[in-house]
């Protein structure tokens, strides 16, 4: 009865996409043929940072995508999308959006777009890509490194590296040539599936830096009118696709952590607790930051910080 | 409306728009408005406008005005004539010498810049009147220059090749060494095609007179050639050497550009504002056709054309060479109406992940793609490199004349096309 | 050899429907100019990008503003070169149909092509509009330009987006104005014939 169109961040032929693909075909099962949702690949209908917009005029019908993609229009998004050092697992992450309020936080967010957000999915914390051996902190003064937009790109300037932002796609290229040392990409089996480490070969994994939030969202008008059976199964096969988004990479990255060890070419690097925390402290002092520049912003930073408290973890 | 009649709906339009004289970017355009608002309602136009904006900002198309602007200055200042001499001077009196010389005037200046357009003005301007008064056959004159011409996007650097490095997540580096042979390949063939002419008839292609430059004449011009050669120096090698990305050599090749112009003595506020003027409506008149094509893309995405044109060609039960064909064959037929800019974005999405998962190399496919583009420049109706040549050509040579050269060079281009596809390696060597 | 200046590429790629230099509007006119001067946006695009390269592999340390001021300056000046094209007439078309089709029909297919014209820069005006408003205004009606969220805040997006929603408005505007002109020609050849 309903044919729908959600837009993905990703390209087709990633893992990650065909996840995605798996999503809806559960959707269709579970609705009983009810739903069929067609996923198209980053940048198919509009780019990948119009998203919203298109979501919200109902061109398309839904996106799953990283929230911070819309940090320029709200830089409470890229606190919703990538609090960098906040969460020390994806379990904190599900549990402060499912019970923390982070679904509240994201619809007053999003409702005034025209957007419902669903629900949140993370691929689990991204390894850093490196052609130098990265022991901690104070290896990253100086640092050529590649970075996306958001919050990120500010933590690592004030870490003293330099970032440069450059698309995903150029990473390969200016690892290869020298252009930068390091890159912030993504976890380790996508990293590898795009052929990093044949270029960079001190990889830091796990990694200290990002984890990001890729949220599910549709269109308000078309979601308010389905069937309170249809809203469920919406909901809850995004919990399903919380555990295999996560779960499913997390398997690829040790096959894949496994063979790079096996690898003589290869160092990994993993950050002692102590470097951890130094990067985190260098992390909060930017969101405090962030939190000034908007009033959602600083909605935001206090209530997630003030969850982090109660769970005990700030 | 099933996708299918919208798929030829949306090609018959697009040839009937196109005979109206409506410019190329508005008739694209148009069919997605259209189909927009029939589909999608008042929403569905404002993803026109959401794509114009992500047109324009995106990453790759930086790249296009600095190969313009030094494409630009490069015509205003004297280095491509001296080129031109210096070859003439080598050039021996060898029959069909002065196309093949042009040949080769081609190939450096394809090596200095990435894009096509200058080269082929310069050509129409420098080499066709020299041709045609030596008695020259007309066909193979004007042939010589269009497929010449047209290799600024063959010969590294190319800017189709740095979009669809993007476009599929491959390596620009690995793409620019693949091109090299086949380049090499695709002018020989050229060249072999001009002499085989030429012997068979020698009215077609007299023996130059013999020259006489004095000594002085001949040092001063092979001086002038140093500067280009630092010029395709400074963009490829700070592309290899990894002093800057891609987008940023582009920038570097301008520079460079200027500090050639300023050592020749030909640097004149004047020819830098020229030069930007002509870089601001040439990338206007580039930009824009590929701004129609992305809106047309957009909507065709969201009506299913994806999932169309990917079951149409996952359906067919052949051997993945055939399936390879297919998408060749695709792409000459798309390369009539469309410019390479709207070709890459529709079907590099599907293709390329298709060819992958067939367990083809995609530094090869975009040596195939960037082929196929080449046969794009020349095939009508729609032929950049024949409406650049016009712009030059005397008024006596109509666009059919030119339409009709331009069939033994497409031929040529599909013959190493069809090599490449079985000979992987001609690419491959050197990556 | 032949010593000419190689010709202005832009110019003479697509002919223009008749040479109207003369019946340029004052506005039309001030555009090109206004163009001319933008235009050197490129070259400061190149300077900037040349400093950015030096500045990361000389000096080892890379500027956060150089790629983002050089996609807004590329941006503005490609969008810019649409208007301008449309005013110069040099947008690429195909006239193989056109050059053997008798004056009648020639006419005949200029009032379609430019009526479909001015459909598609109104349709495109009216939606850049909104672009550009939700660019400009936060979903509550409040003032906030949207930047591109990198560490270096610049409102890019809110100024490119306005800047599409201008442009198209002036093609709009010109294209009305072209119409017309045909119009008048056709009542001047009607009363000639008369
Ligand atoms: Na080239
Ligand atoms: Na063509």
């Amino acid at each position: 009865d309903y044919e729908w169109t959600f837009q993905s961040s990703d390209q087709p032929g990633n893992t990650v996409f065909k996840i995605k693909q798996e999503w809806a075909s559960l959707v269709e099962t579970l609705s009983d043929g009810k739903i069929h949702i067609e996923i198209l690949p980053a940048g198919a209908v509009v780019a990948h940072n119009e998203t919203l917009e298109a979501v919200g005029s109902g061109i398309l019908t839904g996106h799953i995508t990283d929230s911070t993609y819309f940090s320029g229009k709200d830089p409470a998004f890229s606190l919703l999308g990538n609090l960098v050092g906040a969460w020390s697992s994806p379990y904190d992450l599900y549990r402060f959006i499912e019970y923390g309020g982070g679904a509240e936080l994201y619809n007053e967010l999003e409702n005034p777009y025209g957007v419902q957000f669903i629900g949140a999915v993370t691929p689990g914390l991204e390894a850093f890509v490196s052609t130098k051996v990265l022991n901690g902190v104070d290896d990253l003064k100086g640092l050529k490194m590649r970075s996306p937009e958001g919050m990120i790109q500010e933590v690592f300037a004030a870490a003293g590296a330099s970032p440069v932002n450059l698309p995903f796609s150029e990473v390969y290229t200016t690892l290869d040539k020298g252009v930068i040392d390091a890159a912030d990409a993504s976890v380790l089996a996508t990293n590898h599936e795009n052929g990093f480490f044949k270029v960079a070969k001190a990889p830091v994994y796990p990694g200290f830096h990002s984890m990001p939030t890729i949220e599910v969202s549709m269109n308000k008008a078309i979601y308010d009118g389905l069937s309170d059976q249809l809203k469920t199964v919406l909901s809850t096969s995004v919990r399903w696709l919380s555990w295999e988004f996560f779960n499913q990479l997390e398997n690829k990255n040790f096959d894949v952590a496994a063979e790079l060890r096996a690898d003589p070419e290869i160092t990994i690097t993993d950050w002692s607790e102590a470097e951890r925390v130094k990067f985190r402290q260098i992390a909060r002092k930017v969101w405090v930051d962030y939190a000034k520049r908007s009033e959602f912003s600083q909605k935001v930073y206090d209530k997630i910080t003030t969850w982090l408290i109660s769970q005990g973890k700030l | 409306m099933s996708i299918t009649i919208s798929t030829i709906l949306i090609l018959v339009l697009l040839i009937g728009l196109l005979t109206t004289r409506m410019p190329l970017a508005f008739v694209t355009g148009l069919v997605a408005l259209g189909f927009a608002y029939f589909n999608f309602g008042l929403p569905g136009v404002s993803l026109l406008t959401s794509r114009i904006y992500s047109f324009v900002t995106q990453y790759v198309f930086i790249a296009v005005p600095m190969f313009v602007l030094m494409a630009a200055i490069l015509d205003r200042s004297g280095i491509a004539r001296d080129i031109y001499k210096a070859m003439q001077l080598s050039a021996g009196r060898l029959r069909g010498g002065v196309a093949i010389q042009t040949l080769f005037v081609a190939l450096i200046l394809a090596a200095m810049s990435g894009i096509i357009g200058g080269e082929i003005v310069l050509l129409g301007m420098l080499a066709l009147p020299q041709m045609l008064d030596m008695g020259y056959n007309k066909r193979l004159a004007i042939g010589t220059v269009l497929a010449g011409g047209s290799l600024g996007t063959m010969m590294p650097p190319s800017i189709v090749l740095i979009v669809y490095g993007l476009t599929a997540s491959v390596s620009i580096g690995d793409l620019f060494k693949a091109a090299v042979i086949p380049t090499f390949l695709l002018v020989g063939c050229y060249a072999a095609y001009i002499i085989f002419r030429s012997y068979m008839d020698p009215t077609a292609a007299p023996i130059a007179a013999k020259s006489d430059h004095t000594k002085e004449e001949r040092r001063a011009v092979y001086r002038s050639i140093i500067f280009p050669i630092i010029v395709a120096g400074s963009v490829l090698g700070s592309i290899y050497a990894g002093i800057a990305s891609v987008t940023e050599s582009a920038s570097v090749g301008v520079a460079g550009m200027i500090i050639a112009t300023y050592a020749r003595g030909e640097l004149t506020m004047k020819l830098i504002r020229e030069s930007v003027i002509q870089t601001m409506s040439t990338c206007g008149m580039i930009i824009w056709i590929g701004v129609g094509a992305t809106l047309l893309i957009g909507v065709y995405n969201l009506m299913g054309g994806i999932q169309f044109v990917k079951g149409m060609i996952l359906g067919l039960d052949v051997s993945p060479v055939m399936i390879i064909m297919v998408m060749m064959l695709i792409l000459v037929v798309l390369g009539m109406f469309l410019d390479w800019v709207g070709i890459t974005l529709l079907t590099m999405p599907i293709f390329v992940p298709i060819i992958q998962s067939l367990g083809y190399d995609p530094v090869w496919f975009g040596i195939l793609f960037c082929l196929n583009m080449q046969v794009s420049y020349l095939s009508p109706p729609f032929g950049p490199a024949v409406f650049y040549l016009k712009s030059v050509a005397p008024p006596d040579i109509t666009l059919s004349d030119m339409f009709k050269s331009v069939w033994p060079f497409i031929l040529i281009q599909v013959f190493v096309l069809m090599l490449l596809i079985y000979y992987p390696q001609i690419a491959l060597w050197l990556v | 050899m032949d010593d000419k200046p190689v010709a202005d590429l832009g110019k003479v790629v697509a002919a223009p429907v008749e040479q109207n230099e003369d019946n340029k509007s004052g506005v039309e006119r001030g555009i090109i100019k206004f163009g001319n001067v933008l235009a050197l946006l490129f070259l400061a695009s190149v300077l900037i990008s040349v400093y950015e390269v030096v500045a990361r592999f000389v000096f080892n340390s890379p500027t956060i503003w150089v790629h983002e001021t050089t996609s807004f300056f590329v941006a503005i000046c490609l969008v810019f070169g649409g208007l301008y094209c449309y005013i110069e007439n040099k947008h690429i078309r195909i006239d193989i149909v056109y050059e053997v089709v008798p004056t009648r029909v020639k006419f005949a297919l200029d009032v379609f092509v430019e009526i479909a014209q001015l459909t598609f820069f109104i349709a495109l005006s009216y939606a850049s509009w909104i672009m550009a408003e939700k660019s400009w205004f936060n979903p509550l009606g409040d003032l906030r330009l949207e930047e591109s969220g990198s560490a270096f805040r610049f409102p890019s997006p809110a100024l490119i987006k306005a800047f599409i929603f201008i442009c198209l408005i002036f093609m709009a505007v010109f294209s009305l104005k072209r119409l017309i002109s045909l119009f008048r020609k056709t009542n001047k050849m009607k009363d000639a014939a008369l």
